[in-house]
């Protein structure tokens, strides 16, 4: 699914967060979205799932504007969604397995031994076997996100979002995860908007990759357009530097 | 800085913008959740789950308030009545009270504190942990799918709690009455047979179910909207308590005077 994003403006109070942001999010590829905390990436990823409603701009998946689509619509086209969010979201209330299963139980009707099945392959797909029993609060930080991400592919969506999904995990669970959105893209083929603060991973998983900076897009390009640019906003951030035109919020 | 003569004008005119916004917001959580009772799909599972909740999991705090609310509501009738010689009225005064104003009303409060602050508590911290937004972007209304099963469930469980508290208020009262004060168990019975008509249990009842719909929806709502973490979730929790005892007992004055 192809996502086109024109124009959009979005303020809380007299803050704005959002200045106008275009972007192109292409179809079956990985889009990283980067910037500062507080650039606004959490907000545009709400905007795109409907989370939110922009002061103005659009939102056009797949040729249709889905700012101006009606309550019902829009729920029928967020299950090509998949989120995993960053704190994985996961129900506490229910079992790992009740987790993944739930969206199936909720939009597909299938029989119990059926969904059960699919719930123990999205399992397998993220690295995780026998764990249907457990709680979340049994799991680690890296295992919530993978049943997060079980849960996010359980009704295999067009889109998958990922807020953050390294944030907190050390090293080799971050690689871990990171090979996880990219075996899933390339396996489901489906279009992933990723937002990270991890540059190394971004390099990685990226085909495309768009830095946020004062409610605008400062640079969209390939990750080699990133290594080369002389851009001092990119750069400083890519180089980890607190000196230069990039300014930490009091 | 200067003190403008306007401050406290604006100070007052914000508070009651705030509140006005609350009520609204309250209220509107309210209808949709009475909405999309009517909406498939329906959840009776999550309902059976909430009446349990509600119901039958207060059910014992709400028998041991209600013996000993009619245990001393007799004890301190008795004074009273024996001073003109007519403890024959311990029985009705207990039951009239009890079936009006103290049963509901009580229930009501007694139920905010275990499942008022309970609902606030759980759906903050669902808001604050992203699991509403989870359910949202999984196309499914979360008004839908956490607050009507509970509103609804909180409207049929308390005038049921109710009953169960006026009833053993009653018994109560009558084991006091009989037992302690050495009245005669069955004119008791007959006294207050003849003294409480069923008009007064069934508006007990209803203003019960408007404490429910209030216990409920104030809940839900102040942790729907919760914000800044645990401090938030905590708060939520405590003005869920505060905001619903409150209305309460506003509401019960107002039903009062409308429907006796």
């Amino acid at each position: 699914m192809q996502i086109d994003i024109k124009g959009l403006k979005k303020s809380f109070g007299g803050n704005i967060v959002l200045d106008g942001i275009d972007l192109s999010i292409e179809d079956g590829k990985t889009t990283v979205i980067i910037g500062q905390t507080g650039c606004g990436k959490s907000v545009l990823i709400k905007h795109i799932i409907g989370l939110l409603k922009p002061d103005a701009g659009q939102i056009v998946v797949s040729g249709v504007d889905v700012t101006q689509l009606r309550h019902k619509e829009f729920s029928a086209m967020l299950k090509s969604f998949g989120v995993l969010f960053q704190s994985a979201a996961l129900f506490d209330s229910m079992t790992v397995g009740e987790n993944v299963a739930f969206p199936l139980i909720e939009h597909t009707g299938l029989p119990d031994s059926k969904i059960m099945e699919i719930v123990s392959e999205k399992l397998a797909i993220v690295g995780l076997k026998g764990v249907e029993h457990l709680y979340p609060a049994e799991l680690s930080g890296g295992m919530k996100k993978r049943v997060g991400l079980a849960r996010a592919i359980a009704l295999d969506p067009k889109v998958l979002i990922f807020d953050e999904p390294t944030t907190g995990l050390d090293p080799v669970m971050s690689d871990t995860i990171d090979n996880l959105i990219m075996n899933t893209q390339r396996r489901l083929g489906v279009t992933s908007i990723v937002i990270s603060h991890d540059i190394a991973g971004t390099f990685k998983i990226a085909h495309w990759i768009a830095m946020l900076y004062k409610g605008k897009v400062v640079l969209y390009g390939s990750p080699d357009d990133f290594r080369n640019t002389k851009d001092p906003i990119v750069r400083q951030f890519l180089e980890r530097r607190a000196e230069g035109p990039l300014q930490v919020e009091a | 800085m200067a003190f403008h003569p306007l401050a406290p004008f604006e100070y007052i005119g914000r508070r009651f913008t705030a509140l006005l916004e609350e009520l609204g917001g309250i209220f509107s959580t309210f209808v949709q959740s009475v909405i999309l009772l009517f909406v498939p799909p329906f959840r009776v599972r999550l309902f059976f789950k909430q009446m349990e909740f509600i119901g039958v999991e207060s059910s014992f705090i709400v028998l041991l308030t209600g013996a000993f609310t009619g245990m001393v509501f007799a004890l301190q009738t008795s004074y009273a009545f024996r001073l003109f010689g007519a403890e024959n009225l311990i029985g009705p005064s207990v039951a009239l009270s009890l079936a009006r104003e103290l049963g509901p009303v009580l229930t009501g409060l007694m139920v905010t504190g275990r499942v008022g602050s309970a609902m606030a508590a759980e759906l903050g911290t669902m808001k604050v942990t992203e699991q509403i937004d989870a359910l949202s972007t999984m196309s499914i209304n979360p008004v839908q799918y956490l607050i009507t099963p509970r509103v609804l469930s909180a409207i049929i469980m308390l005038p049921m709690l109710t009953v169960l508290f006026d009833f053993i208020g009653i018994i109560g009262s009558y084991f006091m009455a009989v037992f302690l004060l050495g009245l005669n168990g069955q004119r008791f019975i007959n006294d207050t047979i003849y003294m409480v008509d069923l008009k007064d249990v069934y508006i007990g009842l209803l203003k019960a179910a408007v404490f429910g719909a209030i216990i409920a929806v104030v809940g839900c709502y102040k942790g729907y909207y919760a914000e800044k973490g645990a401090e938030g979730v905590g708060k939520a929790a405590t003005q869920a308590v505060v905001i619903s005892s409150v209305s309460i007992l506003i509401a019960d004055y107002f039903l009062t005077a409308l429907l006796f």
